[in-house]
């Protein structure tokens, strides 16, 4: 891996205090952590030791990494605070926040009673002219924003949802008091810049990472039950994945 | 050389018919009112043929599975997809029922009078139909005689919901009884979307596994030529029906219209208006001159003119030559002669009823 790209015109010692910095706020550094010492790291960078110092300094300066004299050089930023999703059942934010201990607060921008559109009549099964409940909200956790969610359920059988309180997991409402088991979800996840209006709900600039994940989630019967689109801050979510063995194993060869 | 008649099933003879000329002779004459055949007088919406004009540019492909279109049949009874097997009309589970469940010399439990087609298609794979009475005080399900009827042999039973001819509800507890005998039973609900204030059996699925619901949108929807209906079952019973029709049993036009009326359930809510008001007043007109229609609750009605003194062709020839209608001609039920059944036509076709139970019936 080469930590310095030759054609950057960016300073050496920048390139080096910035790949450094994305070790620590992507939690690979933890807080206490020492980093190896300056000459493992000038030979990893393929830098001379003044330039290598250089990047600590600044990291120093800004308060990421602190200096011991003869222990070394240790991490004494924050891991930032990155909420955990695993893609493994179908969980609910609250949940995902609890597991953190952490206080979760819900924000409706908008709830309504709207006709379906082509898209969600769709993804849904729902007739052209369906309605759908739309219910928009912003996730914080901590009072800091993470989640801003779009959440399409069919009409005929959850408008009434549009009366309850929905400041807290809608999955259990949808268990509870519609009696609709969540079977199972079909998601994607795509990376997005974030535009205007949802940059603002998740308190970022215009422009900044995010994931953005549809969901398609499925009634016992097989019957799509919710849409939901949401878009996560791509500094505060991480997605955990577990995944089953590798194997080498032949389809089937097709018969017509 | 054998007879080629030698080749055939032994059944093929035996069988009774279900005789379709009259179909021939209503289609001879377009301008006679056919209230005779339990069909919709309202022809497709333009919504509905659209949709068939829009699909039959593909029809050089096989159809899929229809997954959207089971999904929304099985919205109505909350169930998925996979609760839902698609057919040509009702008539194609009525078949099928009887190779699914039924060897030579099995037994299939039916009331009398009951729809002419299934006694036919149960004998045709060597079946034997045991034909229950209707109780004689008010022509419902001999629930009693019926379950009495039941011997080892006994692989399915039938009850239409509401009855036809009778156009009468069955009671839930009395269908329950059916239900804990354990034997396969179809409900037909044909004529149910009708009532869409009175709920489909789809509840008993759960419990009862050997349940299955036969629908078509021959009646309410006004397919009867379209041909299109559904079963509803567990998927085990589904998956049993499946195997049993043909592969692409319904042809993509049919499944286009189908889905068309479905986005547009108002179309099929006029129908139905339609149809209730003119049973309401043929109800009334026959009632005013002294006849017996029973409390229908479908798209026919069943009246009992026995008490006039004259006979059941003798009506209907009259209708026929007076008014240019066609009536349903109904069998002798316990002894009496004299019924009949009528379906609302037209507006035009159903003053002409009127104007005939008027003037047949009426005090002179
Ligand atoms: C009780 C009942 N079941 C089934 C049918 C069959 O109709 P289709 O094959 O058109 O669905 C009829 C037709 O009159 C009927 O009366």
């Amino acid at each position: 891996m080469n930590v310095i790209d030759p054609d950057n015109p960016i300073p050496k010692y920048l390139q080096i205090s910035a790949w450094i910095r994305e070790l620590i706020q992507s939690g690979r550094y933890e807080r206490g952590a020492s980093l190896p010492s300056e000459v493992e790291l000038s030979k990893i960078c393929q830098v001379n030791r003044n330039t290598l110092r250089q990047a600590i300094a600044e990291l120093t300066a800004a308060g990421m990494l602190r200096k011991e004299k003869g222990r070394g050089t240790f991490v004494c930023a924050e891991t930032p605070l990155a909420v955990t999703h695993k893609l493994k059942s179908i969980s609910s934010f609250s949940a995902d926040l609890q597991e953190l201990g952490i206080r979760e607060r819900t924000r409706i921008i908008k709830k309504s009673l709207e006709g379906a559109g082509d898209q969600v009549a769709k993804k849904l099964i729902l007739s052209p002219n369906g309605k759908v409940a739309v219910i928009r909200r912003i996730r914080s956790g901590n009072e800091v924003p993470f989640i801003y969610e779009e959440s399409y359920l069919p009409g005929s059988t959850f408008r009434d949802i549009l009366e309850m309180d929905l400041t807290g997991s809608m999955y259990q409402i949808i268990n509870d008091r519609f009696n609709v088991t969540l079977a199972r979800s079909d998601q994607t996840i795509r990376a997005v810049n974030l535009k205007g209006r949802i940059a603002s709900y998740l308190n970022l600039p215009v422009n900044s990472a995010a994931f953005f994940m549809e969901s398609l989630t499925y009634d016992e019967n097989n019957v799509p039950v919710e849409l939901l689109y949401s878009y996560y801050r791509g500094d505060k979510y991480v997605f955990e994945v577990e995944l089953g063995r590798y194997h080498i194993e032949e389809d089937n060869v097709h018969q017509d | 050389m054998k007879p080629l008649k030698d080749w055939f099933v032994p059944w093929l003879f035996t069988a009774r018919e279900y005789n379709t000329a009259i179909l021939d002779k209503a289609w001879a004459k377009p301008d006679y009112g056919r209230l005779m055949l339990n069909e919709n007088p309202i022809p497709p919406s333009d919504k509905v043929i659209q949709a068939v004009a829009d699909v039959l540019k593909k029809g050089n492909r096989y159809p899929d599975s229809m997954l959207r279109l089971r999904t929304k049949l099985g919205k109505l009874h909350n169930v998925g997809p996979d609760n839902i097997a698609l057919c040509n009309g009702s008539s194609e589970i009525i078949d099928c029922m009887m190779r699914i469940f039924l060897e030579p010399g099995d037994e299939f439990i039916v009331s009398n009078p009951t729809f002419g087609l299934f006694p036919p298609r149960a004998e045709l794979v060597g079946g034997k139909v045991v034909s229950i009475p209707l109780r004689k005080e008010d022509l419902q399900y001999d629930v009693d005689a019926m379950l009495k009827a039941i011997t080892p042999k006994t692989k399915v039973i039938l009850v239409i919901n509401p009855n036809n001819p009778t156009g009468i509800f069955i009671e839930d507890k009395d269908l329950i009884r059916f239900c804990e005998t354990g034997i396969p039973l179809c409900i037909d609900e044909a004529y149910l979307d009708y009532h869409p204030e009175i709920s489909s059996k789809d509840f008993l699925l759960k419990k009862y596994p050997q349940v299955f619901l036969s629908h078509t949108f021959s009646k309410a929807y006004g397919f009867a030529g379209i041909r299109f209906g559904y079963v509803v079952g567990t998927e085990e019973m589904v998956k049993a029906f499946n195997t049993m029709f043909l592969p692409w049993n319904v042809s993509l036009m049919s499944m286009a219209a189908a889905e068309a009326i479905l986005d547009n359930p108002e179309e099929v809510a006029e129908k139905v208006k339609h149809n209730n008001r003119w049973m309401d007043i043929f109800t009334k007109e026959l009632v005013q001159v002294g006849l017996k229609p029973f409390p229908a609750h479908g798209n026919y009605m069943l009246v009992d003119a026995t008490m006039t003194g004259k006979t059941t062709a003798q009506i209907l020839a009259a209708a026929l030559e007076t008014e240019h209608i066609f009536l349903k001609s109904i069998p002798v039920i316990h002894g009496k002669d004299g019924y009949f059944r009528v379906t609302p036509g037209l507006d035009e076709e159903n003053e002409r009823f009127v104007r005939f139970v008027r003037n047949y019936f009426g005090k002179k």
